[in-house]
């Protein structure tokens, strides 16, 4: 179901409703997992036995994790991980399993090749294996309090909740258990943070369908053959453009999320914090995704060792984290080789910055700014073109068709009318960070009255969000 | 904050309501295809006044612009998208023309129910019939970008036709030669000609004429195995005499883009060619 959709505003509006009704205040719990579950089963209901499954092993693998005997913990928290990671490579995975391995007529291959990829299920098992290791380790849990109900039927409800929250099911943003369970419990329409949570979702929606959707319809000629008539300036203002649709239209889904958990008590982390102004690329990956970086981050980087043994081992775990965490946005090695890149850079800046140190005047903090957002926009061509082939040839006719080609200024009028909020958006912080000076608070009513205003006459055509299919 | 927010929205917007209602400013293209497809549709369910015959077909009808045809012609024909879309639009809409006039070329490619559904979606469709604001031929981006090519056509003196890079023309062209020279999947011409024929009869049970018209490809295209079996298999399935066609003329005497899409003085002599047609229709 889209966030934009009429359908899901219906289902919003119910599911408030009911929320919130003093009657039904016992059954809040309830009333979110049933929401979510209509949510997740509205086009292929089949695909919520999988959720349902995924919640019940991490349900029952946690709570032997936190109430078994003590000397079953490690294998029951091995036990749930490993279940996740097994159910996540099968759906996700085997068709490029199938591909390596088998030929297409053969009816493994086959069979593999056309197992369908459950939307979110890189999300929701990353929630599981966060909760499963949280207990596992004990660190960030209170021990004062029943971090886990005695009832296993009420943890099993609040597991459910915790994986298949709707807001975050599909997209994240990927919260760790250690922050959302203790947040469930009895909500009131007084605690809601109405400002907050309508600032979230007027942003949200501005990125999404205003900007997102609008240049969607620009960048959908970075297709083959389709780009092969371009120019060479098309081809850059196409780059440049999918770089700002992929910003907003995830930041926007973030912001969607979190406004809307917010409209239902609950307190999402912030998924981005202006990406493109960052001088580094480890800057970068504290500014995109967070969610995901700051997983990577606490239960794979840290697991590996971290920088905690020696120089070399730290290029090769920055590298290896960004490999999987590559392979884990698609099941395609264009992915892999996305994530590689990244790891590449942030190793390689890692080492410069051991040697050389770091410099920070304005100058080079400028020159890192553009190097980062290069580095980024040109990366960004392996998720448009999982194709390798196609992507190389978009590169090579990206610098030698200067002359050839049918000009398109249109298209990158186009792109960059509807770049410009994104662009002001991230110089607007970078003054703020600087000058310490903000828009007058006088003055958002006006500005969120106008990013409505362009949400009702100005949005584009309703596209998926490109996060869905990871 | 959210109540002043609101309020400064609701007179932002009926302001910009009445400016449109009044203005009604003349937008007919839009930022990218897509959008330049969900213009026209709206265009034709919300203002189709004394256009009773109507053009649905692909990107290669698309290329008769509004300027080219007689007035009373619509061409509701949509690049990317097929002549089912155009069907059904006109079949929802309620806006029923006297004569349908239905593009060939691109028989196989299937309906885009997105698209349509999206035009009618309930409540939404409603409000933009209310609020022109809201239609997609109003963006801001769309009035600006309007006034932006109004002036320059004002300032163009010569139209100098743009000229194919032979080399792209070549390599396109040489893609669709590969394309053409397969007969589609049997099945799928079934399944495509089924469809056709359910609007067709239910067009001409509401006493609606259709005609059926086939728009100029490079001459290497026309004689290929695919255009002659499709021919074929219209004859057989949509006799004459029930529906007129209208073939392609003389393809020597048009130039094309990239082979299948006619440059625009081509499209201008085409779309002459096809109204006198359809004017002798019946005599």
């Amino acid at each position: 179901m889209l966030f934009n959709s009429f359908p899901f505003i219906f289902l919003l509006l119910i599911t408030f409703g009911l929320y919130y009704l003093p009657l039904l205040k016992r059954f809040q719990v309830h009333i979110l997992v049933a929401a979510s579950f209509a949510f997740y089963s509205w086009y292929e209901p089949i695909l919520l036995l999988l959720l349902l499954f995924s919640i019940t092993i991490n349900a029952y693998t946690s709570y032997q994790v936190y109430y078994g005997p003590p000397e079953r913990r490690k294998f029951n928290a091995t036990l749930g991980v490993v279940i996740n990671l097994a159910s996540l490579a099968f759906f996700k995975y085997s068709p490029l399993f199938s591909r390596m391995i088998f030929s297409p007529e053969n009816s493994v291959g086959s069979f593999l090749l056309h197992i369908p990829l459950p939307i979110g299920i890189s999300f929701f098992t990353f929630h599981g294996i966060s909760m499963l290791v949280d207990l596992y380790r004990g660190k960030n849990i209170k021990t004062d309090t029943e971090f886990i109900p005695k009832l296993f039927t009420q943890h099993w409800l609040y597991t459910s909740l915790y994986i298949a929250f709707f807001p975050q099911l599909v997209a994240g943003p990927i919260t760790k258990s250690y922050n959302f369970l203790p947040q469930i419990g009895g909500k009131s329409i007084a605690n809601i943070n109405w400002e907050s949570a309508f600032k979230h979702l007027i942003m949200g929606y501005f990125l999404k369908m205003v900007i997102a959707d609008n240049i969607k319809d620009q960048t959908f000629w970075i297709a083959y053959p389709f780009f092969e008539a371009q120019t060479s300036w098309t081809l850059i203002a196409m780059l440049f453009g999918y770089s700002i649709q992929i910003f907003a239209d995830f930041a926007g889904y973030s912001l969607i999320a979190l406004g809307l958990a917010e409209l239902f008590g609950y307190v999402l982390p912030v998924n981005f914090n202006f990406p493109y102004i960052s001088a580094s690329f480890s800057e970068f990956w504290t500014r995109w995704h967070i969610s995901l970086s700051s997983w990577l981050r606490e239960y794979l980087y840290f697991s590996l060792g971290g920088n905690k043994k020696g120089k070399v081992r730290t290029y090769i775990n920055l590298m290896l984290v960004m490999f999987l965490g590559g392979l884990w946005h698609g099941a395609a090695w264009s992915y892999a080789v996305w994530g590689s890149f990244h790891g590449l850079a942030l190793a390689v800046e890692r080492f410069f910055n051991d040697k050389f140190g770091t410099r920070t005047s304005p100058i080079w903090m400028s020159f890192h700014r553009i190097k980062v957002f290069v580095f980024v926009t040109f990366a960004w061509l392996l998720f448009k073109l999982p194709n390798f082939s196609q992507a190389v040839l978009y590169l090579h006719d990206m610098f030698t068709h200067w002359h050839t080609g049918a000009p398109s200024p249109a298209i990158s009028m186009n792109i960059l009318l509807y770049a410009a909020p994104v662009v002001l958006y991230h110089l607007y912080y970078l003054y703020k960070e600087m000058s310490g000076r903000q828009l007058p608070k006088s003055l958002h009513p006006v500005l969120y009255a106008f990013l409505l205003l362009a949400i009702f006459i100005n949005s584009g055509s309703a596209g998926e969000f490109i996060y869905f299919q990871f | 904050m959210i109540k002043k927010t609101l309020i400064y929205f609701l007179v932002l917007f009926v302001l910009y309501n009445a400016v449109i209602y009044l203005w009604k400013p003349d937008i007919s293209t839009g930022q990218s295809q897509n959008q330049g497809n969900i213009v026209s549709a709206e265009n034709y369910i919300f203002n189709a006044k004394g256009k009773d015959i109507v053009i649905v077909g692909s990107s290669l009808a698309f290329r008769m612009k509004q300027d080219y045809l007689p007035n009373n012609y619509y061409n509701l024909a949509f690049g990317g998208n097929s002549i089912y879309d155009g069907l059904e639009i006109i079949k929802r809409s309620g806006n029923i023309p006297k004569i349908i006039l239905i593009e060939t070329n691109i028989l196989m490619r299937p309906a885009n129910a997105g698209f349509v559904n999206g035009l009618f979606a309930p409540g939404l469709s409603e409000a933009k019939k209310g609020l022109p604001g809201m239609r997609e031929a109003y963006q801001p981006v769309n009035l600006l970008i309007g006034s932006l090519q109004h002036l320059m056509a004002k300032n163009k003196t010569t139209t100098a036709a743009a000229k194919p890079d032979s080399a792209l023309y070549d390599t396109v062209l040489h893609r669709y030669r590969r394309e053409y020279s397969h007969v589609p999947d049997l099945d799928t011409i079934d399944s495509r000609i089924e469809t056709l024929k359910a609007y067709t009869e239910y067009f001409r049970g509401l006493g609606i004429q259709v005609v059926l018209f086939e728009m100029p490809v490079d001459c290497s295209l026309e004689n290929s195995a695919r255009t002659r079996y499709l021919h074929k298999k219209l004859e057989f399935e949509f006799p004459d005499k029930i529906y007129p066609r209208i073939l392609s003329p003389d393809c020597t005497k048009f130039t094309f883009n990239d082979g299948e899409h006619l440059s625009a003085t081509s499209a201008m002599d085409y779309s002459d060619y096809l109204a006198k047609q359809v004017g002798l229709i019946g005599k």
